[in-house]
């Protein structure tokens, strides 16, 4: 829900709202977080140059960094549809980019 | 959402701070001890002696191996440093006939190992404690759940805390400008604000560091998705990147086994003067025999510092470890770092500083809670549960970690040495101990309960140099005049330690409670 | 010793950071400094804490003296900081005393390096 930023009058949304809003805000950050950091490391373990074993490592290391930023845009973004639009969507991005790899090369 | 970025940002950190903040606590003390865990293993087995040289652990653990096990499939030394006055061995039996190898460090915990003291290699039965090492276990597993519960808890925590952070640092606008200040005597939101941006900004390195690396030491278990996008399996994972040396075969014809410290000094010149730490020798009497000796840990800021083999026979280097990739080796720094087992003494201490600084951001941040919110009551006199939670969580949590801790400590020198699961008794003291100071302070009132058991803490922890002067040989006095002064040290910063929470438990003591929240109100609210 | 010289660096390169701030300046030194002041003020602290690490790597290598530099960057600032509310007046004489002593344990040090 789109919101202007007033310092005058607060806008009329009651506390259940502002609860929900609170609440998937939450569960976008902890469990979409993780989600998508997993998604998006597993992909960059298939698609960084290299001995396999190293890009897998190196997606691990950055994979906690992901979540975070995740996690701080969850809470940041003022549009709670943006943010439910952007990790539905990327996250299906990523599974699908994820899926075609493992068609394309199989698991060692 | 709330507002500006800053505005969310503030309200995440506060959320993401307080959900966690007690385990949270709890986690950095018990990890700001394991950076002296050997020092304190020490201490918890009195009846162990002095650090001595690895080589002459060497010769006495073979000589003790080659009497216990013999015909053992491995044998495993973890040779002592110079913080450590044994040698722990361990050995794994010959598979029956059809059994598979098992691999691994052997018969650790299975009755197959042992303590030997480093410079006789004659084994030691000090008391049963888990010594030092239950700090650094408690630290990321927990206690009293599964261990992989324990580690899950301690993984979100330590994301909570990473959040924490991140939001804490976008959120503190004057991040630069207030580098400096800290304004104890002004209004306590003012003051106890200052002392959170304080500990939390001036080691804010060494906070970012611990956290992420936290995370990166158990991420194959946090995050095994890239492992399993490119491989069937973690373990597979494990093999290619972390690559083991081959199983050895018996050949069945006996052989001498070459004299370690040999091996162990061969090892030193081909790592530049680098440590052994870990040393395996397979199939040990026979003439395929390997010794493996791993490089101590400390030796780099990186912790898997890669591993010689030798012929068990003639002595001669076999193989090494291949050279890990950029990927691994950051991972193995991050290790490290975390660990800080190379830090020599000197910068021990500093990490043990940050760490404690880290402690304080915490407490620090968990009382401002309370105090930001005390003015906001509608009823001072009757605040909400949720207040009420927070505040007798802190009390008994901030004064009950450190007394917990101690309280282990104490049950080391007063449990009988012969009562049965005496580990298990010493570590139920820590947890009996920080559950009376929460019980007692949800029966007294704030103030009184803070000044109470911060003074209780004050006395567990300051008084323990003197419980050990009474229960044992070792005191202060004696440690000096032998020249130990790990020990030594030891006993004084539990001097200092209790003087510091005694010195929190007399600030609280002055402390006048603020005028009610509407004067406050009328009379304006410094910025 | 050189461990010692780059935290004593360390600790008078904060405070000629800390003093070239506006707000702190009456309580480090007594009086306010012009803009230029505080800015020769300000690059001098810079300049202390890049020796401090320079001193470091070299003694320690890059890995373990950037940690150890680190490490007493973090507790100097810590030290300033508890100093100034309770005893602001000798923040400016510890710093002076700091970069002094550590000058001449790096003198000290790099004679007898000479030396050998």
């Amino acid at each position: 829900m789109a919101r202007k930023v007033t310092k005058t009058a607060k806008p009329a949304t009651s506390a259940v709202v502002r609860r929900l809003d609170v609440a998937a805000r939450a569960a976008l950050a902890s469990v979409g977080g993780y989600a998508g950091a997993s998604l998006a490391a597993a992909l960059l373990a298939r698609i960084l140059p290299g001995p396999v074993a190293e890009a897998t490592t190196a997606a691990m290391l950055l994979s906690f960094a992901a979540y975070a930023a995740l996690a701080i845009w969850s809470f940041a973004d003022p549009r709670l549809l943006r943010l439910v639009l952007g990790f539905g969507l990327g996250g299906a991005a990523l599974a699908g980019a994820l899926w075609l790899s493992l068609q394309v090369e199989p698991r060692l | 959402m709330n507002g500006s970025f800053r505005q969310s940002m503030a309200w995440l950190h506060t959320w993401s701070g307080l959900l966690v903040g007690w385990v949270l606590f709890a986690m950095f003390l018990t990890g700001t001890a394991s950076y002296f865990r050997p020092e304190i293993t020490r201490w918890m087995e009195p009846e162990t002696g002095a650090p001595a040289s690895a080589s002459q652990a060497a010769v006495g653990a073979v000589a003790f191996l080659q009497r216990k096990a013999p015909n053992a499939a491995s044998w495993t030394i973890t040779l002592p440093d110079e913080r450590q006055s044994v040698a722990r061995v361990s050995w794994r039996p010959e598979p029956k006939a059809g059994e598979p190898e098992r691999r691994g460090r052997g018969g650790r915990g299975r009755g197959m190992d042992a303590t030997l003291d480093a410079a006789t290699g004659q084994p030691v039965t000090p008391r049963e404690t888990r010594g030092g090492e239950f700090f650094y276990r408690f630290h990321f597993q927990m206690h009293y759940v599964p261990v992989l519960y324990g580690r899950w808890i301690a993984g979100a925590c330590a994301m909570f805390m990473l959040v924490a952070i991140v939001s804490g640092v976008i959120t503190h606008k004057r991040i630069f400008k207030d580098f400096f200040t800290f304004r104890p005597k002004k209004a306590p939101q003012r003051s106890w604000l200052d002392a959170h941006n304080m500990t939390a900004v001036l080691a804010l390195p060494f906070h970012a560091m611990i956290t992420y690396t936290g995370l990166v030491t158990l991420m194959s278990m946090y995050m095994p998705w890239p492992a399993m996008a490119n491989y069937q399996d973690n373990q597979t994972y494990f093999a290619a990147a972390f690559p083991r040396s081959e199983e050895v075969q018996r050949t069945g014809t006996p052989a001498a086994l070459v004299p370690l410290p040999q091996v162990l000094e061969q090892a030193s010149r081909t790592w530049s003067g680098g440590r052994p730490w870990i040393v395996t020798v397979n199939k040990p009497g026979d003439a395929a025999a390997t010794i493996e000796v791993s490089r101590h840990s400390g030796d780099k800021l990186s912790y898997r510092n890669g591993s010689l083999t030798f012929s068990g026979v003639t002595g001669e280097l076999i193989s090494r470890t291949p050279e890990m990739g950029p990927a691994g080796k950051t991972g193995s720094v991050m290790y490290g770092l975390h660990l800080g087992r190379f830090a020599e003494p000197l910068l021990r201490w500093m990490y043990f500083l940050c760490s404690l600084a880290g402690c304080a951001m915490v407490a620090t941040g968990l009382v401002l809670w309370t105090v930001k919110r005390r003015r906001q009551l509608p009823d001072p006199q009757r605040p909400h549960f949720g207040f009420r939670l927070v505040e007798k969580l802190n009390i008994g949590t901030i004064a009950g970690v450190p007394a917990g801790m101690a309280a282990m400590l104490w049950a080391n020198r007063l449990l009988p040495v012969e009562m049965a699961s005496r580990s298990q008794w010493e570590v139920h003291a820590m947890f009996i101990g920080w559950g009376c100071m929460i019980a007692y302070a949800c029966v007294r009132p704030a103030k009184q309960a803070w000044v109470e058991t911060l003074s209780a803490a004050a006395l567990l922890v300051g008084l323990l140099p003197l419980v050990n002067a009474a229960t044992t040989q070792r005191n202060l006095v004696s440690a000096v005049q032998q020249g130990d002064w790990a020990m030594a040290a030891f006993d004084l910063t539990l001097f200092a330690l209790g003087g510091l929470i005694g010195f929190c438990a007399w600030k609280a003591a002055r402390h006048a409670p603020q005028a009610p929240a509407k004067r406050s109100r009328l009379v304006g609210e410094p910025a | 010793m050189i461990g010692l010289c780059v935290l004593l660096l360390a600790f008078s390169g904060f405070a000629a950071l800390c003093a070239a701030m506006g707000k702190h300046q009456s309580a480090l030194l007594g009086r306010t400094l012009s803009p230029r002041g505080g800015g020769a003020l300000r690059n001098g602290g810079v300049a202390i804490l890049a020796a401090a690490f320079i001193l470091a790597v070299a003694d320690q290598g890059a890995g373990f003296g950037s940690v150890y530099w680190t490490g007493a960057i973090m507790l100097s600032a810590l030290a300033l900081t508890l100093l100034i509310p309770y005893r602001p007046s000798w923040a400016r004489p510890a710093g002076v005393v700091a970069a002094g002593l550590a000058a001449i344990l790096a003198g000290g040090h790099l004679l007898m390096v000479w030396r050998t």
